[in-house]
Parts: structure tokens; sequence; C-alpha cells
């Protein structure tokens, strides 16, 4: 029986392999993305621990990207699920946790990054690009100083005298005000 | 040497290409620094069974991993042991994982190249039905909490 909340049921991705599915990726019933990970292989009682992260899209890219460790990303993640299942991996037993009911003792290496690999690409490729936004695109609020910048000097002179990329930014921020 | 355990309960030859080897190196994660029996069980001893039955898939969950170890491959290898621990949950009894360097002796099993991509001294042993886990001629035990101790 799957859980509609956690267990992924489309774009299944291993992203770290050693005898088990160590990292994996994908999208759950829901269509949301989920991040799970073999927290424990319980040889002496046959059972498999882990953990499964539902997790926004940027978060899921910024880790791909490798611009977050996978300890970054539980921090991040909407909502954690534990698992316990048998070695053929049908669930024992589940539990919803917060970040903060964690061991900090428990948690991934602060080193820990997803493994740059085919497979971490293509899942990459799969996830939908959005438009640069006011609030959530750095590169865009590095040069929003500049455009401030540009905009004061040039108050006084024609619009279109401001060089093109400035515009497309100036257009990108003033749609994003408008959005928020 | 003689393989009727492993091929008991199946019609698959898994044995195919391979051959023994007790001169070269070879390196396997074990889950503490004492070698157990359970360090050296298969997916199928373990009672899993693979989610499709052809043979490639059934030889594959028979077979245990192990990796060449050599001045070329070594790095790799920790590596690739290094990145899955730190992904891991890091409680107490994970951070006991070790990186065993071994020979195997006579008699104990055939070994077969079964590179990936990204694990390209990667073989699976397949056990003889003389196999014992005293007969490990042990060279090495790394200890792989110091790459993955948490900062806390």
């Amino acid at each position: 029986m799957l859980n509609p909340r956690y267990d992924i049921v489309n774009n299944y991705t291993v992203l770290h392999f050693d005898e088990w599915d160590i990292l994996f990726a994908g999208r759950n019933a829901n269509n949301e993305w989920i991040v799970g990970s073999l927290a424990y292989d319980d040889d002496e009682n046959n059972v498999l621990h882990h953990y499964y992260l539902v997790v926004s899209e940027k978060s899921i890219t910024h880790f791909l990207k490798r611009e977050i460790s996978y300890r970054a990303l539980f921090q991040q993640a909407m909502t954690i699920f534990k698992t316990l299942r048998d070695i053929n991996e049908n669930l024992l037993e589940e539990q919803e946790l917060s970040f903060q009911e964690i061991s900090k003792k428990s948690l991934p290496s602060e080193k820990g990054f997803c493994p740059k690999s085919d497979e971490q690409e293509e899942l990459l490729q799969r996830i939908p690009k959005r438009k640069m936004t006011f609030s959530n695109n750095w590169q865009v609020f590095k040069h929003s100083d500049i455009i401030q910048v540009e905009i004061q000097k040039k108050r006084e002179v024609s619009f279109k005298k401001i060089k093109l990329l400035e515009k497309v930014l100036i257009v990108e921020i003033s749609i994003s005000i408008n959005d928020v | 040497m003689t393989f009727d355990s492993l091929h008991a309960d199946t019609d698959c030859d898994c044995l195919g290409e391979a051959f023994e080897d007790t001169e070269q190196i070879f390196a396997r994660k074990i889950s503490k620094p004492n070698l157990r029996i359970a360090d050296f069980y298969s997916h199928w001893e373990r009672n899993k069974k693979p989610s499709e039955n052809i043979c490639t898939e059934i030889c594959k969950y028979k077979g245990i991993s192990v990796n060449y170890w050599d001045d070329l491959t070594q790095q790799q290898v920790i590596d690739k042991y290094v990145n899955g621990l730190r992904l891991i949950d890091l409680s107490t009894q994970i951070v006991k994982d070790c990186i065993l360097i071994f020979r195997f002796k006579s008699k104990m099993g055939s070994l077969k190249y079964s590179p990936t991509k990204l694990d390209s001294s990667h073989y699976t042993f397949f056990k003889s039905d003389t196999f014992d886990i005293q007969d490990i001629e042990i060279i090495d035990t790394i200890e792989l909490k110091d790459y993955v101790k948490p900062k806390i």
C-alpha cells in the first residue's frame, strides 16, 4: 500500500547506489517532489530505515545543483517522514517528524551533497524552469542595486538609452512586484 | 569448487565468466570493525527477492558487492562509501562502518567483473559451498567515522 504523501510514483531516480538505493528522488501521488534516503540498513533485525522529505521545487533544484547539502534540505523540507520497512520494503511503521524532532546526531553530515551523475543531471532537466522573480532569484537582487543607480542617474534620460539587459531586468522586477 | 547452494533454488547460471582470484586485493564496506558473518550476506540470503524474476536480477541478488583495491581505485572506492555515509543517518551505530581490505583464499568463491558508470572497479562475488568468513585474509580495516563525523 503506497502512501500518497511520500511514496514516489513518478520520475523515480536513484542518485546514489551502494547495494541499496541510498539516495533517490521523484514525485509523489500529489505531484510534490520527494527526496528519500536509506538512513540505516539494520542487518541484525533485517529491516530498513528510510527518510522521505517533501520539498519545494526550489529546494530540490538547489540540492540537485549541489548548492545546498542534504542536511540543509532536511531543514528546508515541508514535511519529513521516517519509515521502517522489512527487507522486501513492505512498510512496518511510519512517523511524521519536524526537523526539530530529529536528533542532531542522527542528521546527515554537513558535507553530504547530491553526488554528481547523469541521473542527477537528467532529473534536474525534468524540473520545470521557473521565470525569475523578485523574491526567489538572487541574480535579480544582485542587479537591482545597479538598476536603481542607473534609474537615478538616467532619470532625465530617455528609457531608450538604458542598456537592453537592464531593461529586461527592470521589466522582470516590475512584473514580480506586481505579482506580489 | 562447488556452488550447489548458490544454484539450489534457481535455474539461472550466475557463474558465466566468473573466476577465482586469490592474488588481488579487494574491499567491502562492513558495519562494525569486527568482521561478522552478516557482512558477507547477499540480498538473497537475507531473503530479499528481486521484483523481476529474471536471471540478471536473481544473480545480482545472489552476489555480494566488492571492489578491486589498488593505488588507482582506492580513492574512488573510499569516495563511494564516504559519499553514501554522508547522506545517511549518522547515529553512533552507523559511524562504526569500516572498509575491509582483504584477499580471498582458495576455493572461497568466484568473482565476476560488473562495473557501473560510477563504480568502475566493482565486482560481484559468489560464495562457494565451502565459503567461511574465517578464511578471509584481512589486510586492513579502515574506519570511516573520521570522514563523516558531524559538526554539532
